[in-house]
Formats: C-alpha cells, sequence, structure tokens
C-alpha cells in the first residue's frame, strides 16, 4: 500500500525519530553512568585498573575483588532498581491520571518500609535467612498496600480520584505506625531501620540483582500486551471504556505490576524517592505519552537518574558514601519546584 | 673459573636452602576465634586491619604489632576515647595517620576500603560482624580471613578466646597466654571472694553511660557489658527486665522507683561534651566529683538510698569490654563486698598492667566515689 | 446491518431510567435520538454501545453479539490529554494495533483525517486545540476503523453552524455511501430533521415514537414531549422547521 506522504506520515515519523533519538541517547548516557559509578568508590581506584578488571584482567586480586564483587553489583543494581522505579511510577501516573502518583506518593513504598522494620525490630518475618527476611517482608507489605489502596479505593469503580485518596490515607497509616515501631526499638534496631529508610545500594549483591532483573522481565510482556490499553487511558476512564479498553481489569493487572515493581525494588535497597516521580515526567516531556515510547523511556532515564544519583553519593564527600535516599530527594526537590513553577500551560 | 663457580653454587645452594626454610615458616594456621569460627590463616601474617579493642591487640602484640597495622576504625578509639587514642599515638607512630575503614555503627564500614588495604587478617568486634552481612561475603570473596573477637559479652571464655586467637594470629602466643592466665586467675579470685562472702549480694545496682550530662538519661545496659559484670558479681541489675535490647535508656521514674543500693556513673574522656562525667588520663580526683555531682543533684534522687549512702560513683566506661576490665570487677565488687575485698586495689592492679603490658604510662583518676 | 432494540431496560440502582424502550435503525439510515435533558437519550445509547448493564434484547443484524466494528463517540470532551490527534485517532483503530504500527493503519487515519479536513491538526497536541476541532477529532476517533454501525452522542454540540452543518452532512453521506447503521443523538430538532432519516422522540425513559423524521417531528408530539408552543416554518426544499415560541401556559 503506498504511504501517503502528509501531515499525518510526517508526525508519525517525526514522533519516532524523536523515540529513538531519545532511547539512543540516553542508552549511551547510562552506559557512561554505570561506568563512572564502577570507576568511583572509597578505594580510589585508577580507572584503568577498573577497566582492566572489568575485562577479566586484573592484576591484582583485591582490585578484582572489589571491582566484581562490590562495585559492578551496586553499579547494575542502580540500573535495574532504577528502571524498576521509573517504569512503575509511568505506569502509575498513567492509570490513575494523576502527576504526583508514585510508589511513594501512594504509601506503597511506606507500606514495604513498615515491613522491613517489622522484621528488624520486632524479627515478625518469614523464615529467611535474615537479609532476605526484611526483603521479602518489604514486598509482601508492599503488595498489601497496593491490594489495600485497591479495596479501600473502591475495587468495583475503581477511579482514580478514590485510588488515589486511599494511597494518601495508606501513607499516613503507614508512616504513623513505622514512628511507632521507631518509639519501641531498640537503639540497634533503631539504626537498622534508618539506614534502611535511607536507602542504600551499597548492600547489592549479584543473587539480589538477579531477583530485581528477572522481575523486571517478568513484567515486560505483560506491559507490551497493555501498551495500547495504557494509552487509550489517558483519553480518560469514559473514553477509554468506549475504545473497548476493560478499565477496572486493566487497573487491577497494572496494580500488580506496580506492586511487584516497587516491592522489589524497595526491598534491597531500602526507600528511595523521587526517581519514580521524576524519571515519567521527563519522559513525557521527551518523548509523549505514547506509551510505546514512555514506558521504555522512563526506565531508561529511571536508570540513568539512579546511576548518576549512584555515582553523586561517591563523590560528594570523596572516602564516604552518602545514602542514595538522600541523594535523590535532593535532586528531586528542585526539579520538583522547577517542574510546578514552570508549567504554567499544562502538559498534562 | 672453578673457584667462581664454586662460590656462585654455594650461594645459589644457600639461597634455595634459605628459600625453603621461609616456605616452611609461612604456615597455614587454625585459628579458632571468639564465637567459634575456625578461620585459616597464614602466619606470619603482615598487614593487619583493626576493628575495635585496640588496647588488647596492644598489650598482646605490644608496640611492635602495631607496624604491621594497615587500617583501623578510627570512630570507636578516636571518636569515643579521644584522649586514650591521643596517648597512644604519642607512641605508636604509625596511629595518627591510620586510614580508616569506617564503623558499622555510623553506617560507614566500607568492605572496599578494607580490600583495597589488602590485609592478611581482619579483626572485627562481635557487633561489627553481626551487623554486616554484606560487607563480610564481600571481603571474604576477596581472599581475606575475619577473626572476630568478643570482649563485650563480658563472658570469661571469651575474652580468653579472644585473647588467645590474637596471639596465635600475630606470633604473640607466650605474652598472649600470659595475659590470658592473669585475667582468668584475675577473675576466679573475685568469684571466689564472693562466694567466701557468702555468695550474691543482691544490692540493687544502677549503672548510667554519663555522656550527655544529668539532664538526659543516659544509656543503661542488661545481659552485656556492665550489665554482665553486675549480674557476674552478684548484684541485681536495675535496668534488667526494662530494656527492649541489651542497651538503651532506663526510665527514669522506674530508677527513683527501684531505689538501688549503688549507682556508677560510666565516665570517660570524651570532647564536646562539656556535661559529661569526666574521667581517664587527664582527670583528677576534683575534676571527676565535680563532673559527677550534679547527677546526685538529679529530681528525686536525694531521697535514694545510694544517694544517702554515699554509694555514689564515677568508673571509666572503656573499662568494661576489655582485657583489664577485671579492675572495674574489682572495684564494684570492693563496694558491694568492702570486708572480702578489703585487700584488693583495683587502682594498684591498674598501674601494675599498665607498666607491663601498655606502652602508655598511668595517670589520672578511673574509679572514684563521689563522697570523699 | 440493523439494529433492534426491544424491551431495553437500564436502571442506576433502584432508579429505572430507561423504561421498555423499543426501537429499531435500518442499514445505510442515520437515527437520531431526541428529547428533553435527562430523558434517558445519552444511556440508551451507551447502552446499545454495550458500556451499561441493561435488560432486553439488543440485536446487531439479527445477532445478540455485539460486533467488534462499532464506532462509538461519548458525550463529553474534556480529557486534555498530552497526546496529539495523530494518537488519539490512531487509538479508534486499537482492536487492530500491534506494537509497530502499520501503513494501513496509518493511512486509514490520513484519510479519515481528511475527509473531516482536519488533517493538518494530526501533530497538534490535543489541548492545543478548540471545543470544536476537538469533537471532530473524536469523531475522526469512531470512524477510523470503518466501523459498520456509527453511535454518536450529541457529535456537534460544540461546533459552530457551518462546521455542524458539514460534519451532518458527511456523517449522512457516508451512512448512505457505506452502508452503515447510524444512530445519533441531537439536541437540534430542525438539525434532526434535516439530517435524520428516523427519529426517535424519547421522553422519560421511553420512545414515545419511532418512525420516519417527517412523521415523528410534528407539531403537537414536539410540544407534548417538550412542553413548549411551537410554530412552524417550511423552508425552500420542503423541509419543516419548528420553531419554539414559549413554554406552555399552565392551565389555572
Amino acid at each position: 500500500m503506498t504511504l501517503v506522504t502528509d501531515a499525518v506520515t510526517q508526525e508519525y515519523q517525526r514522533a519516532a525519530h524523536q523515540r529513538s533519538r531519545v532511547l539512543v541517547a540516553a542508552g549511551l548516557a547510562l552506559l557512561l553512568g554505570v561506568l563512572l559509578d564502577a570507576a568511583t568508590g572509597p578505594a580510589f581506584l585508577p580507572i584503568g585498573q577498573v577497566a582492566q578488571a572489568v575485562w577479566g584482567e586484573a592484576q591484582d586480586a583485591s582490585v578484582h575483588a572489589i571491582v566484581w564483587a562490590i562495585r559492578l553489583p551496586v553499579a547494575l543494581t542502580a540500573v535495574a532498581v532504577g528502571a524498576a522505579l521509573g517504569l512503575s511510577g509511568a505506569i502509575m501516573q498513567t492509570i490513575l491520571n494523576n502527576p504526583l502518583a508514585s510508589s511513594y506518593t501512594l504509601g506503597i513504598s511506606a507500606g514495604a518500609g513498615f515491613g522491613a522494620s517489622l522484621a528488624i525490630v520486632l524479627g515478625i518475618a518469614l523464615p529467611l535467612p535474615e537479609s532476605y527476611a526484611i526483603a521479602a517482608n518489604a514486598i509482601l507489605f508492599a503488595a498489601l498496600t497496593c491490594a489495600g489502596v485497591y479495596w479501600i479505593g473502591g475495587a468495583r469503580a475503581a477511579s482514580a480520584e478514590g485510588l488515589i485518596l486511599a494511597g494518601i490515607a495508606l501513607l499516613f497509616l503507614f508512616q504513623a505506625l513505622l514512628s511507632g515501631l521507631q518509639m519501641i526499638a531498640s537503639p540497634e534496631s533503631l539504626q537498622q531501620v534508618v539506614f534502611w529508610l535511607f536507602g542504600s545500594l551499597q548492600k547489592s549483591t549479584w543473587p539480589k540483582l538477579a531477583a530485581v532483573v528477572a522481575v523486571l522481565l517478568l513484567c515486560v510482556p505483560f506491559l507490551v500486551r497493555d501498551l495500547w490499553n495504557l494509552t487509550a487511558m489517558k483519553l480518560g476512564d469514559a473514553r477509554a471504556a468506549a475504545l473497548g479498553v476493560d478499565v477496572r481489569a486493566l487497573r487491577l493487572r497494572s496494580f500488580v505490576l506496580i506492586s511487584m515493581l516497587t516491592g522489589v525494588a524497595v526491598a534491597f535497597v531500602g526507600t528511595i524517592g523521587f526517581v519514580g516521580l521524576v524519571a515519567p515526567h521527563l519522559s513525557r516531556m521527551l518523548v509523549g505519552e505514547d506509551q510505546r515510547g514512555f514506558l521504555p523511556t522512563s526506565a531508561l532515564l529511571g536508570s540513568l537518574l539512579l546511576s548518576l544519583a549512584s555515582v553523586a553519593s561517591k563523590t560528594i564527600k570523596p572516602g564516604a558514601v552518602i545514602p542514595i535516599g538522600i541523594v535523590t530527594a535532593l535532586i528531586g526537590v528542585p526539579f520538583f519546584m522547577w517542574m510546578v513553577v514552570r508549567h504554567r500551560r499544562s502538559y498534562w | 673459573m672453578t673457584h667462581l663457580f664454586n662460590r656462585m653454587f654455594r650461594f645459589v645452594l644457600c639461597g634455595l636452602v634459605l628459600l625453603g626454610t621461609l616456605q616452611a615458616f609461612a604456615a597455614t594456621t587454625e585459628v579458632v576465634d571468639a564465637i567459634g569460627r575456625k578461620v585459616r590463616i597464614t602466619t606470619p601474617v603482615q598487614r593487619v586491619v583493626l576493628n575495635f579493642n585496640f588496647e588488647e591487640f596492644t598489650a598482646v602484640a605490644g608496640k611492635e604489632g602495631w607496624t604491621k597495622v594497615v587500617g583501623i576504625s578510627r570512630a570507636p578509639w578516636e571518636g569515643w576515647r579521644p584522649v586514650i587514642f591521643k596517648r597512644y599515638s604519642a607512641v605508636i607512630p604509625n596511629l595518627q595517620a591510620m586510614p580508616d575503614i569506617g564503623n558499622s555503627d555510623d553506617g560507614n564500614f566500607s568492605a572496599e576500603k578494607v580490600i583495597a588495604l589488602k590485609p592478611d587478617v581482619l579483626f572485627i568486634a562481635e557487633w561489627t560482624y553481626k551487623s554486616l552481612e554484606t560487607a563480610r561475603a564481600q571481603i571474604e570473596s576477596a581472599g581475606i580471613p575475619i577473626l572476630v573477637i568478643d570482649y563485650n559479652a563480658q563472658q570469661l571464655e571469651r575474652h580468653l578466646a579472644s585473647t588467645r586467637a590474637i596471639g596465635k594470629v600475630m606470633g604473640n602466643e607466650a605474652r598472649a597466654e600470659e595475659l590470658a592466665s592473669l585475667y582468668e586467675h584475675e577473675y576466679k579470685d573475685v568469684l571466689a571472694r564472693i562466694a567466701k562472702a557468702g555468695g550474691a549480694s543482691n544490692k540493687k545496682v544502677y549503672v548510667e553511660l554519663g555522656q550527655a550530662g544529668p539532664d538526659t538519661v543516659g544509656n543503661s545496659y542488661s545481659g552485656t557489658m556492665w550489665g554482665k559484670l553486675l549480674t557476674t558479681l552478684g548484684a541485681v541489675n536495675v535496668a534488667d527486665g526494662k530494656l527492649t535490647g541489651p542497651w538503651g535508656p532506663v526510665n527514669a521514674e522506674a530508677v527513683i522507683a527501684d531505689n538501688p543500693d549503688l549507682i556508677f556513673i560510666a565516665g570517660s574522656s570524651w570532647i564536646n561534651k562539656p556535661k559529661a562525667v569526666k574521667t581517664g588520663y587527664e582527670a583528677t580526683p576534683d575534676i571527676t566529683r565535680k563532673s559527677l555531682e550534679p547527677y546526685s543533684q538529679r529530681a528525686g534522687w536525694g531521697s535514694l538510698k545510694a544517694v544517702k549512702a554515699g554509694e555514689v560513683h564515677a568508673i571509666e566506661h572503656g573499662l568494661c569490654r576489655t582485657l583489664f576490665d577485671y579492675v572495674a570487677m574489682q572495684y564494684i565488687a570492693k563496694q558491694l563486698y568492702p570486708e572480702a575485698f578489703r585487700d584488693v586495689d583495683p587502682e594498684a592492679a591498674f598501674r601494675s598492667y599498665h607498666t607491663k603490658y601498655l606502652p602508655v604510662a598511668y595517670s589520672g583518676t578511673w574509679m572514684l566515689r563521689l563522697k570523699p | 446491518m440493523t439494529i433492534s432494540v426491544q424491551g431495553l431496560h437500564v436502571a442506576y440502582g433502584k432508579k429505572s431510567v430507561l423504561h421498555h424502550v423499543n426501537l429499531q435503525a435500518g442499514s445505510g439510515r442515520v437515527l437520531g435520538i431526541i428529547g428533553p435533558n435527562g430523558c434517558g437519550k445519552s444511556t440508551l445509547i451507551k447502552a446499545i454501545a454495550g458500556l451499561l448493564p441493561a435488560q432486553g434484547h439488543i440485536r446487531f443484524h439479527g445477532a445478540t453479539q455485539r460486533p467488534r466494528a462499532i464506532g462509538y463517540m461519548p458525550q463529553d470532551s474534556q480529557a486534555m490529554a498530552a497526546l496529539t490527534v495523530l494518537e488519539v485517532v490512531l487509538l479508534g483503530r486499537i482492536a487492530q494495533l500491534h506494537l509497530k504500527v502499520r501503513n494501513d493503519d496509518l493511512n486509514a487515519v490520513s484519510q479519515t483525517l481528511g475527509s473531516l479536513g482536519i488533517g493538518a491538526l494530526a501533530p497538534v497536541r490535543m489541548s492545543d486545540i478548540s471545543g470544536g476541532q476537538r469533537q471532530l477529532v473524536y469523531l475522526a476517533q469512531a470512524l477510523v476503523a470503518q466501523p459498520r454501525y456509527l453511535l454518536l452522542d450529541e457529535p456537534t454540540s460544540a461546533l459552530d453552524i457551518s462546521h455542524q452543518l458539514e460534519v451532518l452532512a458527511f456523517v449522512r453521506g457516508i451512512t448512505r455511501a457505506q452502508g452503515l447503521t447510524t444512530v445519533m443523538v441531537l439536541h437540534d430538532l430542525n438539525a434532526a430533521a434535516r439530517y435524520c432519516d428516523d427519529i426517535a422522540l424519547m421522553s422519560e425513559g421511553r420512545v414515545v415514537r419511532c418512525d420516519a423524521a417527517a412523521h415523528v417531528l410534528g407539531r403537537d408530539a414536539v410540544s407534548e414531549v417538550f412542553d413548549v408552543e411551537t410554530e412552524s416554518l417550511r423552508c425552500h426544499d420542503g423541509i419543516e422547521v419548528l420553531v419554539a415560541i414559549r413554554k406552555k401556559a399552565v392551565a389555572p
């Protein structure tokens, strides 16, 4: 069939090219970020040695150990967790039609944090070795929170506003419970809880990374199937339903995905805020709402943000590692303010 | 020509023999650490990283042992006992500039830094070991053996095991044995005297960390450190049953309600803590008493048995969980069982320990009653 | 391709909104649904589109299973999505879209936008066009999948008279040319008179009359249902135009 060269085709090609350009650029930037991440750290290893170790030809057993047991898991976990956070934030903003929706604002991160603290302070957890028990609890409570949001928000009607209000209510609930836990915690548990809440990539290991990547990969086919349905959600519930989208079922499916992605991200690295909020907004500004571009770009930008934050957390105070949740907040807040100020004309 | 060749041959032969003997010396020893882990270490070690219990290490390995140390956790010494650290820095040349591997309590323990220092062994305290799951695995994967020492538990077996482990690793087994025997002897002597005095006194004792001054309730201990010591000495620890963990502040009302017979405020030589109880190398009895006095003025304390009987004491916090904590035990026991310990002089014991085993001279006030 | 509705009941909770509705829409013909506010016009068309639970029978070409090829255009146009016109219209083909958009899809969009005269708007964001233009875009969305049945809920409410005539003429045109079955909710009686072949007049959840346009839009029926006094004028092309003069006086 011959292609009619007109405004339609031009626009489509422009959008497609823009998507490719952004993905490639973000991908390259991410690669750079990962290399930087692997090259920085309290041991101040020269880049040449790091590169050698990555290729498997480390001159020194200790350099090899640092690069392979510490730096690479951290760098790659930043990528995986960033992608999970960016993706879950993107999905959430779409199905709830709200620019402020993120796993943080909907209380899912708070729920996961509470679950983790429950394991740390009271030892109430599934019977697993310690670091996995805390993670498992975090995932469990993220799922419970998602279910709670869905149920309280009115599962049958499942309107966006209802879900958001339910999410905020749960956010406050879990923050209060968390404070209560902190009050009764012994000083050592308290310290652990606080550090967990700060968020840290420093406890990354290869098995944990594999878990996050597995969940990410698991989500992909489900998202691919729903790409156009999600785009249709941008038209509002009524019109999406008019197009034949089962809005309720889509929301439910999406919630399950969000709970998995958020749960696994928070479980191993603690609560890291703002990535799930900032990445989708940046993505929207660059490639628009077509979910075929919006979702992968959100994931990629999430990875990039967290990767750069990881580098920053190691270089702001040379020799020390600042908890990454603090770094992302320091980036996120000004961005948030800029967003509010700049967008007089709504692009939402 | 042949002459030259012969000389060379003999030289080479000597070299080979020497190499052979050296190989025999570079052996892999199996050491059992304080929590029963069997660790294989290549001895003699050339590079050591320490996390805690620095005075114990010094006593066992001597000043010379420090030449092999390449990194420490600075916070638990320089941060927690600054005056002591200063004195040791004066006599140990490489201490002041020693690289810092971080402290698990502050969340900045860095496995990366440890690995980068390429040590042959890492000595860590049990409390550090427990909180570092990932870092442990990373360090061990780099082939660095980890040896756990534990003086915090205040258990005789662990004190001895830790001391002997350090000795075996550093090649100072004789000295380690001497210290272990000394500790065991003094420890058992205290217990024997208590038994002779008729067993546990069941007097109520309250211990509090006097770091933040009398306006704040400092930590007390149960089942560990001072708490364990008190129980071992047959006293009733006021903190028992009142804490959510092994240490933490006891509610002020509960202390008054319990009406303890003796009170010990643990002081030290912290900097930037103007209201703290001052003890240590640079404290005179006057200074110590002046810093301790406000505690007896606390609301409701005037009515306490301990205050009325003049049984409020300052005691150096750094005395517990060490190889010389028997002097603290002696001092506390002396207050609990005055008759049985009449001829025991804890200060003299501490002075003697310094002379024999530590490179730093004894001075100052370490254990003192408020009312002279 | 007829749509046949029999005994349709729709209730929101206890409140019954449509009672016993019967109507027929034939292929190649435009059926207009008119009536006062709140009489259930939108509800009726939503029920036909399958978006509401309903009792009774709705048959498409004799079959009760709803076909895929229905183009439904809902009434409200407030959602200001950041989507471009192209993306919105493309979504009309959502049932056939794959991961990669094919030339077929793009051509369909192109043609549909062109036939409505808004081809140049393809790259523009929905939030940057007027209300009337948005309505045209949503109409395009309903048309782009080449449906056999068109269900339009007030498709011209935001358009000026010139565009109104254009769109209504267009809808009638393709209905006849392609043999579509079109059901349209309108609230302009005269537009309905001019552009619909059949009309269903509704009042309080019931269809009072359902017949060819000329037979339904008599002065008496309209006065009765809309509670107004009317006068009629006959135009040059023979179509009667009704003008509402005043509300009916209440008998003392």
